[in-house]
């Protein structure tokens, strides 16, 4: 039982460490809380569901194209909205991306409906390990695995390309990074790319996992955060380590919680974060 | 449409205009005069509406209660209640970036939700809490809602004054002195988290009597009433058309956003049925994208703020 | 080559320099020192577009800096090496110094080698975080970031502050030996002696304004000066 929920919260927290990494990336450089960034997982996985499902294409296009779309999408808020209202004090940037979230929910909700959506129809057995110890679906060892493979195609972006340093080097000193030389401006573009396709990945590996509706986003913002916070703002390597965290804790918490009370123990762990070290375990000074 | 239909529609819609621009007034002193960045609201709403409830029933097998307090004490004992969850939220946060104290705020309003819904013996869960008792019921016959409205004037008038007597204060000097350059006035030796997490609680205070009045005017609450993203938008879209930092524009802005508002509702009324969950998500979108385009082009709303009694750290 | 013709700058409203002017030519070490709050940061943030500029003129090598961005500088062969957050602490030695090299295509690996000839320190610890590294060798890889792409004139910005003793006439030897490759120098020096003792030229800063300017060794002998502004 224990190890079964372990297994159900390294799922979850790989699905939220890859929407982390996104958000981490845009407080570290940008310096502000993308309150939308729920919703754009939420739009990652119903644009694949237009492809895939509606449009019949095959699951890898479906996947590509959504993550595209979506990363174009961030950089499209960017350019209309936030590029402009960063100037202006930090609270106004974060009440319109908390408007940004409610129009792309909306649409969301508009052009496919509250019902839940699936990607596939059929019932899938479950793998049965060690005696009924544990049961993995063939879906979650697939979003095991794609998710393993954004981590390491995120790191090896991060370390060892120009661009990734030039995040890295902007997310510690703007100034700085500027002095050297590095265009600011196109590396923020490169963010909400990044960030967009990560978090898409996110949205559609929740929707492979359970199902599509128009809050799914929505309803994974506040463990986003905690992911991000307890890793530490500005790190991505954090970020990735706090999505286990988050998504561990909050599977295994039901064995002393009610269940409808899990999003209540991601809000617990990001306060006692807080409290106890707000720069986060790999974060910087805040 | 007669007359009378029409002003007894005014009247309701005034009531609810009156019971936004109160949660205004208290956004008010959180952001436009502490700077904070609270989107929680729907949350301290929900604690107002539920301990107005709760105290002022009597007893009911499907909730707590039975403590049959008076109308009044009802409303203050909800507005202290928002208060205490404002001031164990506000410690860790407040002296954090604004953008944790939002996520902080999130997060303590889905809370609330998941308690009203999931602690049946204390809210009746999602059946929700009704025959909630409107104060003098029964007297002034068909012209009640009339006497709420008044009711709901004084309440606006009082914290109107409260909060002008207190932005122009020595405490409210030190505040907007906070915003404006909060090292400036750390150097001077002042406790600047101290100063907003009591905005922050004031704030709250209102926020919970606003709660508690919807809950006495609708008689009924539930988990299902609390949209909280829509409530919590929709007081963010007032206080900045309004202007931030200025309380006669919470209260213009209040107006001007309700009757937007519900205009959107009349125009996809009259939509036939089947379009009513895609007629909701339009006025939603619209509704946001009309604040996006407020804020690109006129984030200081209608009315700038007050020439109040110097800003500046003129108290040293 | 650099010439700041009567400029005014400071923060949105906040003018903290009045109307200064000074130059610095091919292979010279020129030094601004005076008080504190004297304004002599805000000039060279000034140059590298990092202030705001209300009036005057920055020209470099006919070219004017006060309509060039920041990340263009380097480009043009400034370099600067600010006084506080001068490297990224999160990557490593060799990551700083890569920066260095952002703006170029070709390979720079010989540069790389030169800035380790010049702070041999930092060889052991190319692969180690730059925030972990002591204040010395923090100051080093400022340098070396700001060296790699050979620039013509470097900016420093209180090159000794906060370091130990032994560090502080290390690092201005340094900076003669840098020169001595055909780098011209301006620098801000909170040492005023040390610093003009080594310059060809300075600079005495006040209030936002130019009070005096002489060679090196004229403004130490200079008593007025001594008296009022030579503390340390």
């Amino acid at each position: 039982m224990v190890l079964q929920l372990f297994l159900n919260g390294v799922i979850l927290g790989s699905i939220i460490a890859l929407g982390a990494i996104g958000l981490s990336l845009i407080y570290g450089i940008l310096k502000f809380g993308h309150f939308a960034h729920g919703d754009l997982m939420t739009l990652g996985a119903y644009f694949a569901f237009l492809f895939k499902v509606q449009l019949g294409l095959p699951f890898w296009l479906a996947f590509v194209l959504a993550a595209a779309l979506t990363a174009g999408t961030a950089i499209l808020l960017n350019l209309i909205l936030y590029r402009h209202l960063k100037k202006r004090d930090s609270v106004i940037v974060m009440i319109s991306s908390v408007g940004a979230a409610l129009i792309i929910r909306n649409l969301v909700l508009l052009f496919w409906g509250p019902q839940n959506q699936f990607y596939v129809k059929a019932i899938q057995m479950p793998l049965v390990l060690g005696d009924g110890l544990l049961r993995i679906k063939e879906n979650q060892i697939i979003i095991l695995v794609l998710a393993l493979a954004l981590v390491i195609a995120v790191h090896l972006f991060l370390s060892k390309t120009k661009m990734g340093k030039a995040m890295r080097a902007m997310s510690d000193n703007i100034d700085l990074a500027q002095i050297t030389g590095i265009n600011t401006e196109r590396v923020i573009i490169w963010t909400w790319a990044m960030s967009g396709v990560l978090t898409a990945a996110a949205g559609i590996l929740l929707a492979f996992d359970t199902h599509l509706t128009p809050v799914m986003g929505w309803n994974l913002l506040l463990p986003l955060f905690a992911a991000a916070i307890l890793g530490g703002i500005g790190s991505p390597y954090g970020a990735m380590f706090g999505g286990l965290v988050i998504g561990i804790s909050q599977e295994m918490s039901t064995l002393i919680i009610s269940a409808a009370y899990k999003p209540a123990v991601a809000f617990t762990i990001m306060i006692l974060m807080l409290i106890i070290r707000p720069s986060g375990l790999m974060g910087k000074k805040v | 449409m007669t007359f009378a239909g029409v002003f007894s529609y005014l009247v309701f819609f005034l009531i609810f205009v009156g019971i936004y621009a109160i949660m205004t007034l208290g956004l008010n002193i959180q952001r436009g005069f502490a700077g904070l960045f609270n989107i929680g609201i729907a949350g301290f709403w929900a604690v107002g509406a539920y301990t107005s409830a709760i105290m002022t029933k009597g007893p009911s097998p499907d909730h707590l209660g039975g403590f049959g307090m008076p109308f009044i004490v009802g409303l203050l004992v909800a507005g202290l209640i928002s208060a205490l969850v404002a001031f164990l939220v506000g410690i860790p946060t407040i002296r954090l970036r604004e953008d944790y104290l939002g996520i902080a705020t999130i997060g303590i309003a889905e809370i609330i939700r998941l308690v009203i819904k999931n602690e049946a013996w204390l809210t009746n869960g999602v059946r929700g809490i009704s025959a909630i008792p409107k104060p003098l019921a029964g007297s002034f016959g068909s012209n009640y809602n009339l006497f709420f409205l008044m009711l709901v004037v004084l309440t606006i008038a009082f914290f109107y004054y409260l909060s002008e007597k207190g932005i122009n204060s020595p405490w409210g000097r030190v505040l907007r002195a906070i915003r404006e350059d909060e090292e400036v006035v750390k150097a001077v030796g002042k406790n600047v988290v101290r100063y907003r997490l009591e905005a922050f609680v004031l704030g709250a205070f209102i926020m919970g009597v606003g709660g508690a009045l919807y809950a006495h005017f609708t008689s009924f609450i539930s988990p299902a009433a609390f949209r909280p993203m829509q409530a919590t938008f929709l007081v963010w879209i007032m206080l900045i058309i309004g202007g931030s930092a200025n309380n006669f524009g919470s209260i213009v802005g209040a107006f001007l956003t309700w009757g937007i508002w519900t205009g959107t509702e009349f125009l996809t009324g009259m939509l036939p049925a089947a379009y009513t969950t895609q007629a909701a998500a339009v006025r939603v979108i619209l509704i946001g994208v009309f604040l996006e385009i407020i804020l690109l082009n006129r984030p200081e709303g209608l009315f700038s703020e007050k020439k109040y009694s110097s800003a500046s750290t003129a108290d040293n | 080559m650099l010439r700041i013709n009567d400029i005014y700058a400071g923060y949105g409203e906040i003018e903290i320099i009045h109307g200064i002017s000074l130059k610095v030519e091919q292979g010279e070490i020129v030094s601004i020192v005076g008080p504190n709050g004297s304004g002599k940061s805000t000039l060279l943030k000034s140059i590298f577009s990092l202030v705001d500029i209300m009036g005057g003129e920055i020209n470099y090598l006919d070219s004017d800096l006060t309509a060039t961005a920041t990340d263009q500088m380097i480009k043009k062969g400034l370099s600067f090496v600010p006084q506080t957050d001068n490297i990224f602490p999160t990557l490593t030695v060799e990551e700083n110094l890569e920066l260095g090299a952002y703006v170029s295509k070709k390979n720079l690996s010989d540069r790389f080698d030169l800035i380790y000839n010049l702070f041999p320190p930092l060889v052991e610890k190319r692969k180690k975080k730059a925030g972990t590294l002591s204040g010395g060798q923090r100051q080093m890889v400022a340098f070396g970031r700001a060296l790699v792409m050979e620039p013509k004139l470097l900016l420093l910005d209180e090159p000794t502050a906060g370091l130990a003793p032994m560090f502080i006439d290390l690092i201005l030897e340094k900076v003669e030996e840098i020169n001595r490759t055909g780098v011209s120098i301006l620098m801000v020096e909170q040492n005023a002696k040390k610093a003009l003792a080594m310059s060809d030229r300075g600079y005495v800063l006040a209030a936002g304004e130019k009070k005096y300017e002489d060679s090196g060794q004229g403004l130490l002998e200079n008593e007025e000066v001594a008296q009022l502004f030579l503390g340390g």
